[in-house]
């Protein structure tokens, strides 16, 4: 309990940072975002009295005053490009990221764990030699294939010349398939390797071997020995994995006309958009913040260890 | 016969692709970052709007681009581009992100400060940062490698950081750190050093990572500027006309894929190499089984183990035998220690016995019973047996407990599963088995994971576990090696005292002969996965036989001195496992050999009653043996 | 229907950007409507009377607004009067009448006249293009950022912000361009505006029938024309066309570095790259359809390509080359520092063609490609560029003077290039007063002023053109009708 009390502490302290961060970086961004969003046809003043009505034209530590004011009540500004709330764009957007990204997480952990566990043990002392030579290989291919090409490729075939699934769009359970696959198969292959370098470890650990000394049947051995133990390297990396779904859900969704978050982003940044950039990072980055926590705690209760590194 | 010619193609690809086809790629992709340019550089930069936007054909092989230019040659040009530009990210990444590690290495203040830092960072997905750099730092080349590089920076001084951790908690940091040096030259003489081998791993990797994160920039619109180009901006112009024209998008993606997969292999290959798997020499011929007379076995013995060997498969599928000829036994309530130098076999004849060799380690042997269980037919009921009636104590006690569990947990284990007790029972037990190893505050320790517990704890806790089931057989594999010497001692009166209750059977492994001989009844001197000699403790410390046990005995430390100390003083290494010779294996070191030990060996001889040794030459000649030149093999 | 990104407001007097009007057509009318042939014809105005300084548009009886109350000429005039209250500021008013006026309502009679200070060619045609926002969407601007509050054929009913509108056919509309009705057979009763960025995913969408029209620009345009069962909808737009900046001591402000940049570029080849093969070189500065005043300006004015030429103007010029083969002068390099903005592929390599065919003559080039927001920057804050590429499309010449004179950026004009060309202004003023034919030969001259001095290097005319599935549209301008949307099996 105290541990999850500091781990807390750390996340709010973690979040405030993020927040001050994202706030510098958005407004080192060059261009002017009212000219943007007026268009070329905008003269000056129009622009000049847009800025004053944001309270762009306030000095910096001000903006992020207020800024920092907003959020802690729930209102993230307005688009300066699309004049709405960001926290409606936020509410309507971000479920449908989460939507992609969760079940990708989930599958890339499902099929990460067994497939590295196994073939860590078929691997194990120097055993099946071309078994460790097909897993490198094939999960070293499937992490270099940028997962828009994976999905340019995807809708290529299923979409435009099978006519399998759904070109776009998010209405029928058909179309999270693509999109997920694309997400998916990169952080698959680069956690199930982690997972086999750990399990190796695990699965050498003296503990396993003292395990065994003691006649503990196979199965108890498995779940209370190896996996909470590879789970925790593991999942430690797994946090990472998420962060790299996130970024990857920017480019596929873009591939798939998917109406999350990631679509927003890019446009938002070549717009300079910065309500919509920091609240979109913001909300990005405490996920990842706090699905790091919930990591971190659920890691101190299988292996109380790991609460020692606190910081 | 084609399946078995499939199966060793597949070998062999396998082999051949994760081995030297990752170099001889690098090799390829650093030569034509050299020398693409100025080869092919007038046809990747020809345009001809006439033949604009082509798909494959003869003319073409990978089509054209839109201003007509031949996109495979311009593939191919890009190479440097790409590759320096992902060099380049690479090392702005590290740079920064090594600064920031090895700050943390100075101050455990900074450490905290930054490890906060930059578990925000990392937490933040890559990409995102990348695309704000790229479009804070300008879009083109400076920008897109400072984005990359930036990006990066969080995983090198995450890895930094981790591997700083583990280097000053090294002692001779520490011990530097004493003696007064600065922050700054322990950073240099000590730290970097120690960390350059991973973190030029890491390195070789994010080169490929580089290289696809470049591309995702170049996707977005946001790397590379014409008129320069990398296989990001490329792939991006013909990722735009995939649909139209699929093939233009082909180069490119084949050479991103293929840059991405070969530092990811070579990496894994730089680091196997480090990892020093070099293959074992091959051995020459399967060894016969010696003619060598069994030892006599009183009946009802605990532990009879008649010729025991164990073998491994060496990298090229030959043998290396770690144990080679073991055979003796274990009468109820008898302690017995095996001592040997490191190499000697002594500690995989311990696993032999507990079952613990994996695969693709091999046990043979024309005997290896336990109490009444055939070892090398184990059926349920062994188990069982084993897990009631035989304990094995670890020399990391550290290591040989789960972290993940209780110790509690660890302790009820075995009454639980093979004597079917309740929960409750074996807690109860549990606490008895804690406090019979003298651990204070049992039901507060039985509560604790193994790392709020001290060395000399976690051993007395090992030995706990050993008291829950019926222990017969107590195998202790160098328990007190990892612990400081006071502990140690405490260690060994504790097991001594334990025997004593208990009844049960020993069997010590230690490399310390002074420490087998105070606790054991009998010694048996391993060399080479042979024993060598086996006596009653008293015979072999009064006249040992084997040269080598004498040597033993001279060179061994007594109690409490100091461990590191080597071991003995005379020349020549102990033959390895992947040795394989005709005559006595201690030969080449042994001051009495002739050409005999050289040629023959040595069976294990009966030179007094319960004294053996093998050896053409013993120091203490048995009254009723053959002489030497009596035996014929 | 699939539209890019979104643009943000709806509220028609705060923007004049192309996204933004194609969405708010849907909800609001406009006095008069254009044909595609270019004929003005009624919509809310049944009739109008014009003469060179003012109009009197007779508005059609039974016109609702959405809430249901009926339009008046009040509401009308007080429309006018307020796009140009300086308190509003909105672009409008140099998009419609660029002059002084007063707006006057005679309700009893049902007219609504507008009187400009000095005469003006346009006046039928821009008043008359002025969408006409109801009374309480006007007294309540916020109300109409991401909703509709007009007399037009469909009204908003939801918005998600950044993926889509929805629009419902108003019961009763019967006040389209020459009285069309939303009701027609096929005409569809609601309509999804989407927003998807990327192209191809819009392409593979109207292949499976998921969409029923797309605007789509770049090359997966080759693969919709392949397919049979899609129909085609024009749009054309000015896609490339290079604008100088001639301030101060940029390289550009010598008329001779301009004039043989002009005779460097291979306009037909940059067409061909910039247009992915489909467009053609451009004429004329005006390219909107229907074009308000057609015919070749370019020809005989804009120096042809010939590169002998350019080197020799140079050479004349004192610009002499280098060993690197550019050009440099009193020691300053001759380099272009050539903007553009990213995303279109064919964009980049026609800028990266232009870079080519500079070079060939010794003028070097840095291309330097920016995000919208940094682009517009560079255009209207900073002035950091000595030419870019993009194109300039409106509907009328006297909307375009603002741009190649009077006031730059800094003064609060849109003259980015500070170009000074008396004889353009001059012949400008001079057009905007007169109209019809002869108003069209004095922009033509007034355009023939730019481009004699290349201050303006018009190069291709491209397609912005909607594709459709199982429907149909018709286009105005850059725009589709809303009243012309079709749906069949």
């Amino acid at each position: 309990m105290v541990f999850a009390g500091r781990r807390l502490v750390r996340l709010v302290l973690s979040l405030l940072v993020l927040l001050a961060a994202t706030f510098i970086m958005v407004h080192l961004i060059p261009g002017d975002p009212v000219q943007t969003a007026l268009g070329d046809q905008a003269t000056p003043q129009m622009v000049a009295q847009r800025r004053h009505e944001l309270g762009l034209d306030l000095p910096l530590p001000e903006q992020l005053w207020r800024y920092v004011l907003g959020v802690v009540t729930g209102d993230f500004g307005r688009s300066i490009v699309t004049e709405a709330p960001v926290s409606d764009l936020l509410t309507t957007r971000f479920p449908n990221t989460l939507l992609l990204a969760a079940p990708a997480f989930l599958l890339v952990i499902l099929i990460a764990m067994p497939v590295g566990l196994l073939t860590a043990v078929r691997t194990r002392g120097g055993r099946g030699r071309h078994v460790r030579g097909w897993f490198v290989n094939v999960t070293g291919l499937l992490n270099s294939i940028p997962d828009y090409v994976l999905a340019t490729v995807l809708s290529l075939v299923f979409v435009v010349t099978i006519k399998a699934f759904p070109a776009a769009g998010n209405d029928q359970l058909s179309s999270y398939v693509l999109p997920v696959v694309a997400l998916v198969a990169g952080p698959a292959a680069s956690l199930s390797r982690i997972v086999r370098v750990e399990a190796l470890k695990v699965l050498d650990a003296e503990y396993v071997r003292a395990a065994k000394a003691r006649r503990l049947p196979a199965v108890l051995r498995t779940w209370r020995y190896v996996l909470p133990n590879m789970m925790t390297a593991s999942l430690t990396y797994g946090t990472m994995i998420l962060a790299g779904l996130i970024a990857g859900t920017v480019l596929v969704e873009n591939v798939f006309g998917w109406p999350g978050i990631g679509t927003v982003i890019s446009q938002a940044v070549i717009q300079k958009d910065y309500p919509l950039i920091q609240g979109i990072l913001l909300v990005l980055g405490a996920t990842v913040l706090i699905l790091n926590m919930v990591v971190d705690v659920v890691l101190g209760v299988l292996d109380p260890r790991s609460r020692l590194g606190e910081l | 016969m084609t399946a078995a010619m499939t199966s060793s193609r597949g070998h062999r690809l396998g082999r051949a692709v994760s081995g030297g086809v990752p170099l001889v790629l690098v090799l390829l992709f650093v030569f034509l970052s050299v020398a693409a340019p100025s080869i092919w550089g007038n046809d990747a930069s020809a345009s001809n709007v006439a033949e604009a936007n082509q798909s494959i054909s003869a003319a073409h092989w990978m089509g054209t681009d839109d201003l007509g230019r031949d996109i495979l040659a311009r593939t191919v040009v890009a190479t440097r581009n790409s590759l320096v530009l992902a060099v380049l990210a690479t090392i702005v990444g590290g740079c920064v992100g090594i600064g920031l590690g090895l700050l943390s290495a100075m101050s455990r203040r900074l450490s905290r400060a930054l490890g906060a830092v930059i578990n925000v960072l990392i937490a933040f997905p890559a990409l995102l940062l990348a695309i704000f750099f790229a479009v804070l730092f300008g879009i083109g080349s400076v920008g897109s490698v400072l984005a990359v590089g930036a990006s990066f920076a969080p995983g090198f001084a995450r890895i930094t950081q981790t591997l700083t951790a583990s280097v000053v908690s090294k002692e001779y940091v520490e011990a530097s750190h004493v003696l007064g040096r600065g922050p700054l030259y322990r950073t240099f003489r000590h730290i970097l050093p120690n960390i350059a081998e991973p973190i030029i791993l890491y390195s070789t990797i994010h080169i490929g990572t580089a290289v696809l994160a470049l591309s995702g920039l170049s996707f977005l619109g946001l790397g590379v500027q014409p008129p320069v180009y990398d296989w990001g901006r490329l792939l991006n112009d013909g990722l735009t006309r995939i649909y139209v024209t699929p093939g233009v998008a082909i180069a490119p993606s084949v050479a991103i894929v293929l840059a991405g997969l070969t530092f990811n292999l070579a990496g894994e290959r730089l680091s196997d190499l480090i990892g020093g798997r070099r293959s074992a020499p091959p051995a020459r011929r399967r060894e016969s089984r010696p003619a060598e007379p069994s030892p006599s076995l009183a009946g009802g013995s605990l532990l009879d183990v008649r010729h025991l060997r164990v073998s491994y498969p060496a990298a090229d599928g030959r043998l290396t035998t770690p144990v080679r000829d073991v055979s003796f036994s274990l009468a109820p309530k008898e302690r017995v220690g095996i001592v040997g130098e490191s190499g000697s076999g002594k500690s995989m004849t311990a696993a032999a016995i507990a079952q613990l060799v994996e695969e693709p380690g091999h046990v043979e042997a024309e005997a290896l019973r336990f109490m009444d269980a055939d070892l090398l037919a184990p059926d349920r009921a062994t188990q069982h047996l084993l897990g009631r009636n035989m304990a094995m104590v670890f020399q990391d006690p550290g290591e040989a407990l789960n972290p993940a569990i209780k110790i509690g947990t660890h302790l009820i284990e075995p009454a639980v599963i093979h004597l079917d007790e309740k929960k409750q029972d074996a807690k109860r037990k549990a606490l008895d088995a804690l406090r019979a190893v003298a651990i204070t505050d049992p039901a507060r320790r039985y509560e604790q994971h193994q790392h709020e517990l001290s060395g000399g704890m976690k051993q007395r806790v090992g030995i706990a576990i050993g008291l829950m089931g019926e222990a017969r057989l107590l195998i202790a594999d160098e328990p007190t090696t990892a612990l400081d010497v006071t502990v140690q001692r405490q260690i060994l009166r504790l097991i001594d005292r334990l025997g004593e209750q208990t009844e049960a059977g020993l069997l010590f492994i230690s490399h310390d002969i002074a420490v087998v001989s105070e606790l054991c009844d009998r010694v048996i001197v391993m060399y080479a996965g042979f024993i060598v000699e086996e006596a009653k403790t008293g015979s072999l410390l009064a006249s040992p036989a084997h040269p080598y046990t004498s040597v033993l005995l001279a060179a061994s430390p007594r109690m409490g001195l100091d461990k590191s100390e080597p071991l003995m003083a005379i020349d020549g290494r102990m033959p390895g496992p992947d040795a394989d010779l005709p005559g006595c294996y201690f030969a080449a070191r042994c001051p009495h050999a002739d050409s005999t030990c050289l040629s023959s060996r040595p069976p294990l001889r009966v030179l007094a009653d319960g004294h053996r040794a093998a050896c053409w030459h013993p120091l203490t000649e048995p009254g009723n043996a053959p002489t030497p030149e009596g035996v014929t093999i | 229907m699939n539209l890019g990104t979104d643009p943000g407001t709806i509220n028609p007097y705060k923007t004049t950007g192309g996204t933004n009007r194609q969405i708010f057509a849907f909800s609001y009318d406009t006095l008069v409507a254009r044909t595609p042939d270019g004929s003005v014809v009624p919509q809310l105005a049944t009739s109008w009377k014009v003469s060179p300084d003012q109009v009197t548009y007779t508005l059609r009886k039974g016109v609702t607004c959405e809430d249901g109350t009926p339009l008046t000429p009040s509401d009308v005039a007080a429309d006018f009067d307020y796009i140009k209250d300086p308190k509003t500021l909105s672009p409008w008013v140099s998009l419609t009448i660029p002059l002084s006026y007063t707006a006057t309502a005679d309700d009893a009679a049902g007219t609504v006249t507008i009187k400009t200070k000095t005469p003006f060619g346009f006046l039928l045609e821009g008043a008359g293009s002025l969408p006409i926002v109801c009374p309480s969407g006007l007294k309540n601007p916020g109300s109409i950022e991401h909703a509709s509050n007009g007399t037009g054929p469909y009204k908003v009913t939801s918005y998600v912000p950044g993926d889509h509108y929805t629009l419902d056919a108003r019961p009763g509309y019967a006040w389209g361009p020459n009285g069309a009705k939303n009701s027609a057979a096929g005409s569809p009763k609601t309509v999804k505006i989407a927003f998807v960025q990327n192209e191809s995913t819009s392409a593979n969408q109207l292949l499976s029938g998921q969409v029923n029209a797309a605007q789509i620009t770049g090359p997966d345009r080759t693969r919709l024309d392949a397919n049979t069962t899609l129909k085609r909808f024009d749009v054309p737009v000015m896609v490339g066309e290079l604008n100088l900046n001639e301030a101060g001591d940029r390289v550009l402000a010598d008329p001779r570095v301009r004039l043989a940049m002009a005779a460097a570029l291979d306009r037909s080849q940059v067409t061909k790259v910039g247009t992915s093969g489909l467009g053609q070189v451009a004429d004329n500065m005006m390219v909107e359809k229907p074009v308000s005043c057609p015919g070749d300006e370019t020809t005989g004015t804009l120096p042809a390509y010939n590169p002998g030429s350019a080197n020799q103007t140079l050479d004349v010029a004192g610009y002499t080359k280098g060993a690197d083969g550019i050009r440099s002068k009193n020691g300053k390099r001759l380099t272009v520092n050539l903007i553009y903005q990213v995303g279109a592929p064919q964009t980049v390599s026609a800028v990266e063609l232009i870079g080519q065919q500079l070079k060939a003559v010794g003028i070097g080039t840095n291309l330097k490609g920016l995000t919208q927001a940094a682009f517009l920057e560079a255009l209207y804050t900073t002035q950091d560029f000595d030419a870019y590429y993009s194109g300039i499309n409106l509907e009328f010449p006297f909307m375009m003077t603002a741009y190649w004179g009077g006031a730059t950026p800094d003064k609060g004009g849109r003259n980015t290039g500070s170009i000074v060309n008396e004889d353009f202004d001059a012949l400008s003023a001079k057009a905007l007063a007169a109209s019809g034919a002869k108003g069209c030969e004095l922009w033509k001259q007034a355009h023939q002023a730019l481009l004699k001095r290349a201050d303006v290097l018009p190069i291709s005319v491209g397609d912005r053109p909607f594709y459709t599935s199982k429907a149909s549209l018709q286009t105005v301008g850059l725009f589709a009708v809303p009243t012309s949307l079709r749906l069949y099996q």
